[in-house]
């Protein structure tokens, strides 16, 4: 697939501190992206990168296959960006606004009124951005990130700001922009929305992307297992006590199930031995009544980065 | 909806590779609109309004001065308020300008826009210098009508020549606080480095170079004080104010060869001359370490 955007071996140092240290970095066209860390691992650097606002010591940046060395006016009508700390102009209406940047982009004004309603400021669009609250400016910092239509979307910290039916609103529209085209880039401490709306995931560390990569991926390269919780009926239709300390002789390779109190059973694996392990329980005569499967989350990813960065 | 695909746009106004005017006017108009409606400029038009009616009600009513030498005192009067006033202002307004959008945030949304520095740090300059100029116009409005009562329309050039020169006066600091903007990190950086020109050029500068003058030798005293002149925009104001209300005599004896110097037309195309390089200087020094910047 093509790339939107390719970052080769980016650093960027200040003073004898690297805020970024030689990333490397693919997004291919269509996706949504999201590039996780503590604050000061280099989120910020990178994005400034990749707008063009930071030049890198080394590396480069390529959106489209165009540099900002190359055409830095056409490369950049290629990208969207709604800053982490968002500032408009007080004294300014919306409207005003976002026909401002409309203009500098080359967009006729009769965009501007469909781009604020598209954002749900269509009725406060005439009053001064001064009177609005967080959440209608980060609804604005939205309309004038996609104006234009870009073919790249930067979001930094989008649900800054933003109260809980704004985010809801906000995971819609970054869903709805993407299915019409627009690749999706965005930071976020958030890591339940992370996973709930990205392809795939980066984690800086020390100005360094090493961990890049699917859910999916980034679970098997840490070796994380899912939890099987499972209720057993009463009577459980088999002898549970042997069948607990008989399993591990039939396959000691595998995944055994451990008993927790009453008539409740555990197992940690794999993903893909779910439905073996559920299977097994049936083969033997163990009904259950009810199951949960306990996927490790981005949280348990996020820590084991955390910690191996820590030894 | 296709986001990326018919999204009417309008023909790039002289292209997107050059310095466009369009994009420049555009920043220039935001600007104007921003500070227009902002209550500090709104504030300090009031003000300037308020000064210019005393001062000109003062002298032009109660000295018993009327005709051309009433309009010469409320002149001088002006000039004051001008010399002082304005140079803050201007140096206030234009030095938070980018700065401020700078610790504020929006620059960074300003600068991923498809726009040159270069049409950014001029467009500011030119919206600035519209707004200050309709507040400085505005207040010279009720004056100059409050002048023409007392003395008739006698002085009307000399009078538009005044304001004029307070114009240049107000673009010489913007642009001299748009060059401290680019350069300062902070806002609090910018504005302190902008009244501390102002300190100097206005406060300070007048002293010094009287002290360096009088330690010079009786023949060198003139050109000294000319090459001095032109490195402090707010006196050459002053001295282009006077010539054209005929008050060399202000300048007593001692300078009367360097009164000769400036009078004559060759004189005053210089000073307007060097006027016109302070105004374009510091606003090309803007345009190329805002461009050279690595980080924003």
């Amino acid at each position: 697939m093509e790339n939107i955007l390719r970052v080769e071996r980016a650093s960027k140092t200040y003073g004898a501190y690297a805020a970024v240290n030689e990333v490397d970095l693919e997004i291919p066209r269509g996706e949504i992206f999201a590039l996780l860390g503590h604050n000061g691992a280099g989120k910020s650097t990178l994005i400034k990168i990749i707008l063009g606002l930071a030049q890198p010591g080394a590396g480069s940046v390529l959106i489209e296959g165009c540099t900002y060395r190359q055409n830095r006016l056409e490369t950049r009508m290629k990208v969207g960006y709604l800053p982490e700390r968002l500032s408009f102009y007080d004294n300014l209406t919306a409207w005003e606004t976002i026909c401002f940047y409309a203009k500098l982009k080359g967009i006729n004004e009769s965009q501007c009124e469909a781009v604020l309603a598209e954002v749900g400021l269509g009725d406060a669009m005439h009053k001064r951005v001064g009177a609005y609250s967080k959440g209608m400016q980060q609804r604005l910092g939205l309309a004038q990130a996609i104006v234009h239509r870009p073919s790249l979307l930067i979001l930094d910290e989008p649900t800054t700001g933003l109260d809980p039916s704004g985010v809801l609103w906000l995971k819609e529209k970054i869903r709805a922009w993407n299915k019409a085209g627009t690749t999706i880039f965005f930071s976020s401490h958030n890591l339940g929305d992370v996973e709930e709306l990205t392809h795939r995931v980066g984690i800086m560390c020390k100005g360094r992307l090493d961990v890049v990569g699917t859910m999916a991926e980034l679970q098997k390269q840490y070796g994380l297992k899912a939890i099987l919780r499972v209720m057993v009926t009463e009577p459980p239709g088999a002898d549970l006590e042997m069948f607990v300390a008989t399993q591990s002789q039939q396959d000691p390779r595998g995944p055994v199930w451990i008993r927790e109190e009453g008539n409740r059973l555990v197992m940690t694996c794999e993903a893909h031995e779910k439905g073996w392990a559920l299977e097994s329980l049936l083969e033997h005569g163990i009904r259950f009544t009810d199951f949960r499967v306990e996927e490790p989350g981005l949280d348990a990813i996020y820590r084991e980065v955390m910690s191996g960065e820590a030894n | 909806m296709d986001h990326n695909q018919g999204t009417p746009r309008e023909p790039a106004v002289g292209g997107r590779a050059g310095f466009c005017w369009g994009r420049m006017l555009s920043v220039a108009k935001k600007e104007m609109l921003d500070s227009i409606r902002s209550r500090w400029l709104i504030i300090f038009a009031v003000v300037f309004a308020i000064l210019a009616l005393i001062i000109s009600g003062l002298g032009m009513s109660g000295l018993g001065l009327a005709g051309y030498e009433g309009f010469n005192r409320v002149t001088a009067g002006l000039l004051n308020l001008v010399l002082y006033l304005l140079p803050l202002i201007s140096l206030v307004m234009g030095a938070s300008s980018i700065a401020g959008e700078r610790e504020g945030g929006s620059l960074h949304v300003l600068l991923t826009q498809p726009i040159h520095t270069s049409e950014i740090v001029i467009g500011k300059f030119v919206g600035l210098s519209l707004s200050l100029t309709t507040a400085v116009l505005t207040g010279f409005g009720g004056a100059g009508l409050i002048m023409a009562l007392g003395s008739g329309l006698m002085n009307v050039k000399d009078y538009v020549v005044f304001v004029l020169l307070a114009v240049v006066l107000v673009l010489v600091f913007l642009s001299l606080a748009i060059l401290i903007s680019v350069l300062a990190s902070k806002r609090s950086q910018a504005l302190g480095l902008g009244i501390f020109v102002w300190f100097a050029l206005i406060l300070v500068y007048d002293f010094m170079a009287i002290g360096v003058a009088s330690l010079s030798a009786a023949g060198a005293v003139v050109p000294l004080l000319l090459l001095l002149l032109l490195f402090n925009p707010a006196d050459m104001v002053r001295v282009l104010v006077i010539l054209q209300l005929g008050g060399e005599a202000t300048f007593g004896p001692t300078l009367a060869a360097l009164t000769r110097t400036v009078s004559h037309g060759a004189g005053q195309w210089l000073l307007l001359g060097a006027l016109l390089v302070w105004i374009a200087a510091p606003l090309a020094l803007a345009c190329l370490f805002f461009g050279r910047k690595q980080d924003y």
